[in-house]
């Protein structure tokens, strides 16, 4: 049977989500999509510079990938709104995933802003995907406005900690109807594995790729990581127990 | 075109001197391309469609964003 993520009716070759800022260079960016196998990348949306001339992101990305554009950087539902409504306009995307900052040092989400941001949108007849905190109660609400999946963080985002709370992202996994895809806190392949392993439906990675010493190898590790850690959920791993189990036959052991 | 009407509208935060143009004059007056895809525009927190940008013209102290896709996570 095909096992691929499908969000809101579309079908994803990849369960990895790839975010596009922080690499040393565009070239490196660039490498490292291609090595992570990913087939959707994040982008922002920001003012034009007047003063100077900067390169088309877009450009560069439209015709490989499927480009999902963010809301980061917004503290108000309002502010969400307006960017997401830029960016269907500019992209011609009606998919948005949306974040609703509450502080600068954590950058932890405002739920009660985030909450109202996704209705908006979703009335709007968005694809909301929503960067929210790893509480099963928001994750619930989130989903019952109308949100395609959600998005809890692993730990803070650029924080490279991991999955901080793997029984709140099983919890979330267990009850949701939507695909849930762990955002934010991944630090490197291993953490990305026990995402899946838990039965998240994807992940989605930016800066530990991106300010990976070696940034293309990274994205290999991850994309790996992703793969390994799918089979594993799927296989169904053995439960935990806190003594010995040995594996060679009892019986029949040497007797001197 | 120039009006010499003495209005002012925002761009970005950037004060600019506005003599009656349409939003797709006032973009090449600024040296951003209009036909070039992946540029969107809000006035006073509104998104304007591509398709208005001939036709819409701005209002003395009008705040317009004018944004593109950049890097982000």
């Amino acid at each position: 049977m095909e096992d691929k993520l499908v969000i809101a009716g579309r079908k994803f070759s990849s369960r990895l989500f790839i975010g596009t800022a922080r690499y040393p260079n565009q070239q490196v960016m660039l490498k490292a999509i291609e090595a992570s196998g990913a087939e959707a990348v994040t982008v922002a949306i920001r003012r034009i510079n007047l003063d100077q001339r900067e390169e088309s992101l877009l450009e560069l990305l439209k015709d490989r990938y499927f480009i999902l554009p963010n809301t980061a950087g917004c503290y108000t539902a309002k502010e969400a709104v307006v960017t997401a409504k830029l960016a269907r306009e500019a992209l011609g995307v009606n998919w948005i995933k949306l974040e609703v900052i509450g502080d600068d040092e954590t950058l932890y989400p405002d739920t009660e802003q985030l909450l109202k941001a996704a209705k908006e949108l979703v009335d709007e007849g968005f694809v909301v995907l929503p960067y929210c905190s790893d509480d099963p109660v928001v994750c619930s609400k989130l989903e019952k406005i109308g949100c395609e999946a959600v998005m809890p963080l692993g730990a803070p985002i650029g924080s490279g900690m991991g999955i901080l709370n793997p029984y709140n992202i099983t919890m979330i996994k267990q009850q949701s109807n939507v695909p849930v895809i762990v955002d934010a806190g991944v630090g490197t392949a291993s953490d990305v594995a026990i995402a899946m392993e838990l039965g998240c439906d994807g992940v989605l990675v930016n800066t530990a790729i991106a300010k990976a010493h070696d940034p293309v190898k990274m994205a290999r590790a991850i994309r790996l990581a992703v793969e390994a850690g799918r089979l594993a959920y799927l296989a169904g791993r053995i439960p935990k127990r806190l003594y010995a189990t040995p594996s060679s036959p009892v019986e029949g052991r040497v007797r001197v | 075109m120039q009006h010499k009407t003495g209005a002012v509208v925002y761009v970005n935060d950037k004060p600019i001197g506005y003599g009656g143009e349409s939003i797709y004059e006032l973009l090449r007056s600024l040296g951003i391309d209009p036909e070039r895809p992946g540029v969107a525009v809000a006035v006073n927190a509104e998104v304007i469609p591509r398709s208005e940008w001939r036709v819409r013209r701005l209002g003395h102290g009008d705040r317009v964003e004018v944004v593109h896709a950049v890097s982000g996570g």
